[in-house]
């Protein structure tokens, strides 16, 4: 692992008692990165989130696997030092920004103790001044004034922007957003991002977009990963793997995008069937019984991800095709030598 | 916050007026002649007439309600045949007693639960088998029965408390009245030995007294601070770094205590309306055994002075929720604030 990679998560496994939701996933995120993570509900992406910040609450465990945070291996870190992590080299904007604040506590409150937890020494006004200054990065009109307010008096986006200035109140290396648009409507959702585009531009921090929403990644992220059962079935520059999409799941999850000139005609292309049980997931690959393209070898085993094409940016799926198609392209290379 | 107040004193003054009219028509449904009864089964006509026209009863139900009411404002609560004095008079000499004996239960009911349900969340594991099963215990046992087992164990059998001898030992003389409350006046003239018997007197009763009310504010606090627990503020807090019992008691409690405290006011004014078994059981002369027996005896003076108070605790203690609410929860505070 080089310097510029801010989080790095090796062969993630991670249990809700007998059943696994993260099924062995990698992902690596570099300085200033702009990373998505895209899936369906249920496809173990907010669990992710939850886990790389070891708050997976009751039943919920790491079961295998590391999740390097600037070098340190946070998965098996003990109460104290993890809380010394959290908040500080990492920290997370939540799905929901209107159960997401104290009702009962001023904004400023939840900012300074956003600050003071780790930087113990400023006192009660360096506090406020910092948190002024976090409020004016997101964009939130007089700052001061606003500290004193509490959440109800927030709309839903304002309120976004303070959870984000939480987030960032101890410039750490890596935020993870879960979901961070969903509860916002269209106009806000842009406004939002350009919040986010501003901490990568302007502070150097890496952004990990966890979301189901295409549109939002393409705007948004240099590289994609798509989820499905708990694992990471595609992966790549966005560019690439929005233009040249390997997996049968990609290719249907953009499919079944409603883009702008589209024949309105033509019904709407949608996924058949429901994104399978984790508790009794059927040998080979979890996206067979849903998949146009499958045959008898994808009941049998679970494709690893393999690289796609040969172009460089490491675009790679998890999928049977895939190895067929580099095998008839190296065939075909050899036939031409 | 001033509209607010204004808002709800209106609101008190019409439920008490609401109140003192179903008091006083229902007490006159009820069947029976107060007249007879005052005047004796063997008084002739004019006797019993007289005594009517004395009371006021000859007049049509509305003036006597004007009269009463204006008279009950008035602080003329009528006259209690059964104990002798002004209705007004009995209250002032009993209602300290069953104030002193609700305060501590109150304060051992709520400080008992806020203890039980913290742990009981935090933990669960550990502690809410524990809460759970005492909490049910306490739903479940009848007030008179446990003081009884309380005197048992503790008087009779330890010594460690005195028996039920009322609210201080015979030999010593009460301290001056200042509240009323034995143990604040004790203290508040510097007679220590008035303090601590007059407080060995109290643990039985308050405790027997607080167990119900603790066991139900165990179980609602558990519910609302096991709900903001796993709220999405909680896991913000802790994805900040903030350790998971500063999180719990900075963020949880303060979340989940807001509708406990709606419910404590109500708790308190059923402190000190219900107290009358624990009160036959150790002796203590409060309200509770003066009501009993204006109750055998058809005192109705007595009886419907009791409704109305009780009424105007209600809503006065419900008042002062309302307000303490508004302090501890912002969005109730409805100040116009600008967007």
């Amino acid at each position: 692992m080089t310097i510029d990679t801010v989080l790095e998560v090796t062969d993630l496994h991670v249990a809700y008692g007998q059943t696994e939701i993260v099924r062995g996933l990698d992902l690596r995120i570099g300085r200033g990165e702009k990373v998505g993570v895209v899936g369906e509900s249920g496809s173990g992406k907010s669990t992710l989130a939850l886990a790389v910040l070891g708050l997976l609450g009751r039943g919920g465990r790491i079961s295998a696997g590391r999740v390097s945070v600037l070098s340190t291996d946070i998965a098996r870190l003990p109460q104290r030092r993890l809380d010394a992590v959290r908040g500080k080299d990492l920290s997370l904007v939540f799905q929901d920004p209107l159960t997401s604040l104290d009702p009962v506590k001023t904004i400023g409150a939840q900012i300074r103790e956003a600050i003071r937890t780790h930087q113990r020494r400023l006192t009660r006004s360096q506090q406020d001044a910092r948190a002024v200054e976090l409020l004016t990065a997101v964009g939130v009109a007089e700052p001061a004034h606003r500290l004193g307010q509490y959440p109800h008096e927030f709309s839903g986006g304002m309120r976004q922007r303070v959870l984000i200035a939480i987030a960032i109140a101890n410039n750490p290396a890596v935020v993870i957003a879960d979901e961070p648009t969903t509860a916002l409507d269209v106009t806000t959702q842009a406004q939002v991002m350009e919040v986010f585009d501003g901490l990568v531009r302007d502070l150097g921090i890496s952004v990990v977009l966890i979301t189901h929403d295409l549109g939002v990644v393409a705007e948004f992220c240099d590289r994609v990963n798509v989820m499905y059962a708990g694992r990471i079935v595609e992966t790549g520059p966005t560019g690439e793997l929005f233009s040249h999409p390997a997996h049968p799941y990609t290719q249907a999850l953009l499919a079944s995008l409603p883009l702008p000139g589209r024949d309105r005609s033509a019904p709407l292309r949608w996924i058949p069937g429901a994104p399978p049980s984790l508790a009794t997931l059927p040998p080979g690959c979890p996206y067979a019984p849903r998949c146009a393209a499958a045959h008898e070898t994808c009941r049998t085993g679970e494709p690893a991800l393999a690289t796609v094409g040969t172009r460089p940016g490491g675009h790679s799926a998890a999928c049977v095709l895939v190895d067929e198609n580099r095998q008839a392209l190296d065939t075909e290379e050899s036939n031409d030598d | 916050m001033t509209r607010y107040l204004f808002g709800r004193l209106l609101g008190v003054v019409q439920t008490l007026v609401l109140a003192s009219i179903l008091a006083f028509v229902v007490l006159r449904v009820v069947p029976g002649d107060p007249a007879r009864l005052i005047a004796g089964p063997l008084a002739d006509k004019s006797t019993v007439n007289a005594v009517r026209e004395q009371l006021g009863l000859n007049q049509n139900i509305v003036q006597q309600y004007l009269h009463y009411i204006t008279g009950f404002v008035s602080g003329d609560w009528g006259f209690s045949y059964s104990a002798g004095q002004s209705v007004a008079g009995l209250f002032a000499q009993k209602l300290p007693a069953t104030l002193e004996l609700a305060l501590f239960a109150f304060v051992i009911a709520v400080v008992g639960a806020i203890v039980f349900a913290t742990f009981a969340s935090y933990r669960p594991s550990v502690f809410s088998g524990v809460s759970k099963g005492l909490s049910l215990i306490g739903l479940g046992t009848p007030q008179f029965w446990l003081s009884l087992v309380l005197l048992l164990v503790f008087s009779s059998a330890l010594g460690v408390f005195p028996g039920p001898s009322g609210r201080l030992s015979s030999y010593l003389t009460p301290p001056p009245t200042i509240t009323g409350l034995y143990t604040v006046d004790s203290l508040l003239t510097g007679n220590l030995v008035d303090f601590s018997d007059a407080l060995a007197h109290l643990v039985l009763p308050a405790f027997a007294l607080a167990f119900l009310p603790w066991a139900f504010l165990t179980r609602l606090l558990t519910a609302n601070l096991t709900e903001s627990a796993t709220a999405p503020y909680t896991v913000v807090v802790r994805s900040k770094g903030v350790s998971p019992w500063l999180t719990h008691i900075r963020h949880v409690l303060h979340n989940g205590l807001l509708p406990t405290i709606a419910s404590s006011g109500l708790v308190f004014a059923s402190l000190i309306t219900g107290s009358v078994l624990v009160e036959e059981t150790f002796d203590w002369p409060g309200i509770g055994q003066i009501l009993v027996l204006a109750i055998q005896r058809q005192d109705f003076a007595v009886v419907q002075a009791f409704v109305l108070l009780s009424a105007v605790l209600y809503t006065i203690l419900n008042l002062v929720v309302d307000i303490v609410s508004g302090g501890v929860d912002p969005r109730l505070r409805l100040t116009g604030a600008t967007r």
